[in-house]
């Protein structure tokens, strides 16, 4: 048990049914501004800025394959959404050169969160669903952005824990 | 072994769209893992509920409670209204009920029905669902008509053994085949005296305790209640939380019993109903107008869902603000149709007007609150086209 615990891919899934969860639960009531956070957005986002674009598209999957589950959207769509936008925002941390402080990881996660959200609706438009490019898409993308880049202490933090990254001093 | 960036980019998007096209063809596999993991999902879900319900009540007091006021004045008012605006409505149902039984017609009585609770609404700010406590065990089918006390909600599309998803008539991707009808005088037609309920809905009423019909069609009647004391009191034949159109007690589309028979209470099993214990209740047919037929098209969170490709009318009776919207059945509009006819969606709440014959577009304002949803019910109807051997 305690070495299933210590492979990267059992810690994402712990970490991933808890946000799915706390996503399908909590958050669904919650509604800031009558929209629901995309909590798996910002989390595979961060694990990209934790530990680099390969970790992020690989935690991008796994969280976007788990809410793909629950959702009635296209099965796939959030997986692929979440791993771009985690592949790029890895690829733009990878490329700063300078020391990191917080509010630059804060706002990777973020621009990566919106990112994701919007580029959720814009492939989602792509593969023939009707009606998810509107105005209230701002709307969203803005407080999933906010809240994953306020929650990206605590994000940053559990993605390198489970991806076992040791803090660069 | 080690991929490149570039190899991981291209088997990530590789993946996620044949993921895509699987589920788009309707993979089995796919709905099974679904089903599985919304299982699995479930008991954690349920844990997270618990302990999230806390944080939801505060939040919910500090966001809401200004609301809540407003909205607990305007209910008492409201409830007021509706006290009248009932019995009214169950004489009307009762009506229908009458006229469908002589006529052999499908009726909301016919179809059993389930109640769910709503767990929680859909994670996804694109796709507006509901999760139900209720599944597959309890005789759930996707594509079943889910309702409440007011009217239509939506439609079950996910179904696990305990849990289903149900789609609400607002998102983008629902559609219905509708009737509208309204309530409007027919051109030439004359009708009884009539006196208006809180509700519109239009009664005429004549003294003594013999029945009677409209000379202006001719339509079946309530017996009155001097016939039997002893069924004076409102007595629904059907689930009274089916929403039912009250202002629609019949299908136009029926001959009308021109004969004048009467129903003699003492022989008939049907239980029956009256508003005013000295009155018999007459319904005037003149308020009685044509219905036209449309395809219902949910338009997303915060718009209305709109109906279009209506029918013409054949009495060119204009569509009004305030005219009833039902299921219809069948099919119509090429939409293929998994309600039955008669469940009530909504009131038209704006007629735009399109140039040439496209008919014009309308908004339909629905009646259940899809906003505030806590108890649901799933009716059991299979359309006979779904019925194998059907």
């Amino acid at each position: 048990m305690w070495l299933l615990l210590q492979r990267p891919g059992i810690r994402l899934l712990i970490i991933g049914l808890v946000v799915v969860t706390m996503q399908t639960t909590m958050f669904v009531d919650l509604r800031p501004f009558g929209v629901v956070v995309d909590l798996l957005a910002g989390f595979s986002v961060a694990t990209a800025v934790a530990a680099g674009p390969e970790a992020g598209v690989l935690a991008a999957f796994i969280f976007g394959t788990m809410i793909d589950l629950l959702l009635t959207t296209p099965f796939g769509l959030s997986a692929l959404c979440y791993g771009l936008a985690a592949f790029l925002i890895g690829l733009l941390k990878g490329s700063i050169t300078v020391n990191q402080v917080w509010w630059l990881t804060l706002m990777l996660v973020f621009v990566g969160t919106a990112l994701a959200v919007g580029l959720y609706a814009v492939i989602g438009t792509l593969v023939g669903q009707h009606g998810w490019i509107r105005p209230k898409l701002i709307t969203e993308v803005a407080v999933s952005a906010v809240v994953g880049g306020m929650l990206s202490p605590v994000s940053i933090r559990t993605q390198r824990w489970a991806m076992k990254v040791e803090r660069q001093q | 072994m080690r991929l490149s960036r570039q190899r991981v980019i291209a088997l990530l998007v590789l993946t996620c769209i044949l993921l895509i096209t699987l589920d788009a063809r309707g993979s089995a596999t796919i709905n099974k893992a679904r089903n599985a993991f919304a299982q699995a999902v479930s008991p954690l879900q349920g844990v997270g509920r618990a302990v999230s319900n806390p944080v939801r009540n505060i939040w919910n007091g500090i966001t809401h409670y200004s609301d809540l006021q407003r909205e607990n004045d305007r209910l008492r008012g409201i409830n007021d209204l509706l006290q009248g605006d009932a019995v009214a409505a169950q004489a009307a149902i009762l009506q229908y009920q009458e006229l469908a039984a002589q006529e052999n017609l499908e009726s909301l009585k016919d179809y059993s029905n389930v109640t769910c609770q709503v767990l929680a609404y859909g994670a996804s700010n694109v796709r507006l669902t509901i999760e139900i406590n209720k599944g597959s065990s309890s005789g759930i089918r996707p594509g079943m008509p889910v309702v409440n006390a007011a009217g239509l909600v939506g439609k079950v599309t996910q179904v696990s053994s305990h849990r289903s998803i149900v789609l609400l008539l607002t998102d983008t991707s629902y559609s219905v085949p509708v009737t509208i009808s309204g309530t409007q005088a027919i051109p030439g037609t004359s009708g009884a005296a009539t006196t208006t309920t809180p509700s519109g809905l239009d009664v005429a009423t004549t003294g003594g305790d013999t029945t009677s019909t409209d000379q202006s069609g001719g339509l079946a009647v309530l017996p009155g209640p001097n016939v039997d004391p002893s069924i004076s009191e409102p007595n629904l034949p059907v689930d009274p939380n089916l929403p039912v159109d009250p202002n629609l007690p019949v299908d136009p589309n029926v001959p009308a019993d021109t004969t004048g028979d009467t129903i003699d209470p003492a022989n008939s099993s049907i239980p029956t109903t009256t508003l005013v214990p000295t009155s018999t209740t007459v319904l005037d047919l003149s308020k009685l107008s044509q219905r036209e037929t449309a395809g219902l098209e949910g338009r997303g969170e915060g718009k209305l869902p709109i109906a279009r490709f209506v029918a013409s009318d054949r009495n060119g009776r204009k569509i009004q603000v305030g005219d009833i919207v039902q299921t219809n059945g069948g099919t119509t509009a090429g939409l293929g149709s998994l309600a039955p006819a008669g469940l009530i969606v909504g009131k038209v709440s704006t007629v735009i007007d399109r140039p040439g014959t496209a008919g014009p577009d309308i908004e339909v304002t629905p009646l259940a609150d899809l906003d505030k949803l806590f108890f649901v019910r799933v009716v059991l109807y299979i359309p006979p086209t779904e019925i194998p051997g059907g």
